[in-house]
């Protein structure tokens, strides 16, 4: 074949060109670390590591879930371990109150910690992580509990003109409000007589109020007269996803702790009337109850401490998945700095070659040789 | 019988000759670099010869003519070639604007917004009652939706960008057809006295490679030295005539395109090879596929994302809202519905109503492991469209350039042929030159025989 002074021209500046592009590649993947820049630079991985990029995006995902999960139930562990508390201190001034050795004075002191104890619960019972209820099902703005000293509505049949007793001692002075089965008011002193220490009621002879009709009564006690809950249901499950698909629900119900075998509040209202009461009996009869609201505390303590491990647990192997993740992700995008310092190297010499090469040639001709 | 004055005569042809041949080979070098140039060759002839008793006596050397080294069939392998590497050069500049446009493998790229997306619902779904959240969901899809809409709008300007790029082509196209036109007209004209047009050849060669490098076009040369140029089946130079390509404006539905068009009759025609149609293949076809496919995602995320978020409640105990507006399901249009960006409390995270619920939210970042596109996830199509525009682009590439050596290779045979070597130049100009100085010779000899039978008298 002839070759021309063109051709010889053209194709060095084709190798140059060409080593120059190798050169530049190999110069760009040791400056970024990087071997894949664009889809085309190895299209057989790049679905794998848009996949993987998505697979950690979400591991990265489950361990913040997992972090606010864990605030959660440390929050929600440290009150039910309160309530726990609260639970055993009752049984401990039960017992005593139930004693045949103490006196009605000594009761009553008893009846005010028993108080405490219900603005205790109350407050366990509220928790907030943040912002949020944590016991309060899904209504997690809500406050669930509330205690209140008022109670309205109290059936009071009248019998004889006997005492009767109302739910709750120690009321308000000229609190009670008594009406008739047409709603009318009747007058105190003139139709009935109120022990407002104690919680009586009686109807006073002579007055407009007849044996056998039922009548209601509204008043306010001194103390917790009842704790209402404020959301219709505590059931509601607050989720968090902690792996591919899973949700693991990381609250407790307050009704589940305090509410689901014995009602944990009234029992307290219960014990605490019976001790300004004096009454001993009523007191030792609330003992097996308490031992019911105590199993009940546990057993959600000992769910709460159960997902808290789980968890635990999930987010370890997040972390180590996670490890895994990014060096695939570098396996698959990143350069190999050793071996591509080498091919740099050999490119180099390449390059060198192919100018040294260029210089001989180009200067040669046969004009140099002729005089 | 001879005389010295005949002696003469040949030495003066010979003078001339190789005086004419330096002048070719120094054209030649003058020419070395000029593109589109073929090395000429001086075609010595001896003149016709005398007829003596002793024989036929030679009267010397002529030239005859001046003649172009070109080979016709590799002229024709280099243009077929040169339009399948012109097409995938505009094609593989076209791919990689569109890799460009992915941005993939990136923190920052569609795959990151998706990914961000479900995740800002797992945030939500871990404080459903937070504004915070709520926002952060709202930010979440709105960088989604606008990466999806980006992304459409540039592969729409992409495709204005090749639409504008044809309608320069197709120009290109008639130009270079009219001057090969009247350069057919310049060669049938000069060559009806016999000698090569060769400079004009040349320049009529050199636009039929340049146009062959926009269509795909064949070359005829007819007996009266003019080139038929057809493109296809179509006829674009017959003599000095053309027939000119055309464009037809169209709405595509979405942007205005140019339709080529030949002829009066205006008929659509689709070039197979050439720069043209590989631009014509970009902007109608390769393009409208991906934004078909990012349609795709669009529509597949709107419709199931609505389609939990209507069950599930506000913090307000709202239900049956849409979360994307429910108009927007292509890639240009997708958008998160205006009332949700109002009143960020619409957002359904909660299956019950109570505001702590977040099994909406959970379900639909639940969403993201779902089968929503065939029989893939939003993540496994994005990864399969990104793949296969990294199969599609360097298969591209590649071919580019083995289709680019090929032309290299081509050019490299026709180079061979008509290409000027300084050397071999040299060497015929040192030739002519050392005949020139023979033949001089030669005057001074016959000189002195004169002057030899001059002095005698």
């Amino acid at each position: 074949m002839r070759v021309t002074s063109g051709m010889v021209r053209q194709g060095i500046i084709n190798n140059m060109n060409s080593a120059l592009a190798r050169l530049q590649l190999s110069q760009t993947q040791i400056a970024t670390g990087k071997r894949v820049f664009k889809p085309s630079d190895d299209p057989a991985s790049i679905s794998r590591s848009i996949n993987i990029r998505a697979l950690l995006a979400d591991t990265e995902q489950f361990k913040r879930n997992i972090e606010d999960g864990l605030g959660w139930l440390e929050h929600s562990e440290a009150a039910v371990d309160d309530m726990s508390d609260i639970v055993t201190e009752l049984k401990e001034i039960a017992i005593k109150g139930a004693s045949d050795t103490i006196d009605a004075q000594e009761r009553t002191a008893l009846g005010e910690q028993v108080e405490m104890l219900i603005q205790r619960l109350a407050d366990s019972a509220n928790t907030r992580y943040g912002q949020r209820y944590v016991f309060a099902g899904s209504y997690t703005l809500t406050k669930p509990y509330s205690k209140s000293p008022e109670v309205s509505g109290e059936a009071f049949a009248v019998g004889t003109t006997g005492w009767t007793e109302l739910a709750n001692p120690k009321l308000v002075s000229a609190s009670v409000v008594v009406r008739g089965p047409l709603g009318e008011v009747r007058t105190e002193g003139v139709d009935y007589e109120v022990d407002y220490a104690l919680g009586r009621i009686r109807r006073l002879a002579g007055g407009g109020m007849v044996a056998g009709a039922s009548y209601s009564v509204d008043y306010s006690a001194e103390t917790t007269a009842r704790v209402v809950l404020n959301v219709p249901d505590t059931a509601g499950e607050v989720n968090r996803e902690v792996a591919q698909g899973v949700r693991q629900p990381v609250n407790v119900g307050g009704e589940e702790i305090l509410s689901s075998s014995v009602d944990a509040f009234s029992l307290l209202v219960r014990v605490k009337n019976a001790l300004f009461r004096n009454d001993g009996g009523t007191v030792n009869q609330a003992l097996d109850d308490i031992d019911a609201a105590l199993d009940q505390v546990s057993a959600g303590l000992g769910k709460i401490g159960a997902t808290s491990k789980s968890i635990d647990l999930a987010s370890a192997r997040l972390e180590s998945e996670a490890v895994n993740l990014k060096g695939l992700i570098s396996s698959l995008e990143d350069a190999n700095l050793a071996e591509v310092a080498v091919k740099l190297q050999g490119e180099q010499y390449a390059y060198e070659a192919a100018l040294a090469a260029a210089s001989n040639i180009l200067n040669t001709s046969l004009i140099n040789f002729l005089k | 019988m001879i005389g010295l004055n005949a002696g003469l005569e040949i030495a003066r042809k010979a003078l001339s000759a190789y005086q004419l041949a330096l002048s070719v080979y120094g054209n030649n070098i003058a020419n070395v670099e000029t593109p589109g140039f073929s090395r000429r060759r001086p075609n010595l002839a001896e003149r016709q010869a005398a007829d003596l008793p002793v024989g036929r006596i030679g009267l010397g050397v002529d030239v005859e003519s001046v003649s172009r080294m070109r080979d016709r069939l590799l002229d024709d392998i280099y243009r077929r070639q040169n339009a399948m590497s012109a097409r995938y050069e505009s094609m593989e500049s076209a791919f990689s604007e569109i890799e460009t446009v992915l941005g993939e493998p990136s923190d920052t790229g569609l795959g990151s917004a998706i990914s961000d997306f479900w995740n800002a619902w797992q945030e939500l779904a871990n404080q459903p009652e937070s504004r915070t959240a709520r926002q952060v969901v709202a930010d979440g899809a709105t960088a989604f939706s606008q990466a999806l809409n980006s992304m459409d709008a540039r592969l729409q300007q992409m495709r204005a960008n090749l639409d504008g790029e044809i309608v320069a082509t197709v120009g290109q196209v008639n130009s270079l057809a009219a001057r090969i036109a009247d350069l057919n007209g310049a060669v049938v004209r000069g060559e009806v006295t016999g000698e090569e047009m060769c400079d004009v050849r040349d320049l009529r060669d050199r636009l039929l490679d340049e146009l062959s490098g926009l269509v795909d076009i064949r070359v005829f040369e007819r007996e009266d030295g003019s080139a038929s140029v057809t493109m296809g089946s179509e006829a674009l130079v017959e003599r000095t005539n053309t027939v000119s390509v055309g464009l037809a404006s169209e709405s595509d539905g979405v942007i205005a395109v140019s339709r080529v068009t030949i002829g009066n009759g205006a008929r659509a025609i689709r070039p197979a090879g050439g720069k043209l149609a590989g631009l014509l293949e970009m902007r109608d076809d390769t393009i409208t596929d991906y934004q078909s496919r990012l349609d795709q995602i669009a529509a597949a995320i709107v419709e199931n994302v609505n389609a939990a978020h209507r069950t599930g409640r506000g913090l307000g105990g709202e239900t049956g809202t849409d979360f994307f507006d429910p108009a927007g399901t292509t890639a240009s249009t997708i958008r998160v519905s205006g009332s949700i960006l109002g009143d960020l409390s619409l957002i359904a995270a909660s299956a019950d109503g109570g505001p702590g619920n977040s099994d909406i939210a959970l379900e639909i970042a639940g969403l993201r492991l779902s089968a929503l596109i065939g029989d893939a996830t939003i993540s496994d199509y994005y990864g399969s469209v990104v793949g296969s525009l990294g199969v599609e682009s360097s298969r591209v590439a590649s071919e580019r350039e083995s289709q680019g050596l090929m032309l290299q290779e081509i050019e490299n045979r026709r180079e061979s042929v008509k290409g000027v070597s300084l050397d071999e130049e040299m060497a015929n100009i040192i030739a002519s030159q050392h005949a020139f100085e023979a033949a001089a010779k030669m005057v001074s000899v016959i000189d002195e025989m004169m002057s030899t039978l001059i002095s005698t008298i």
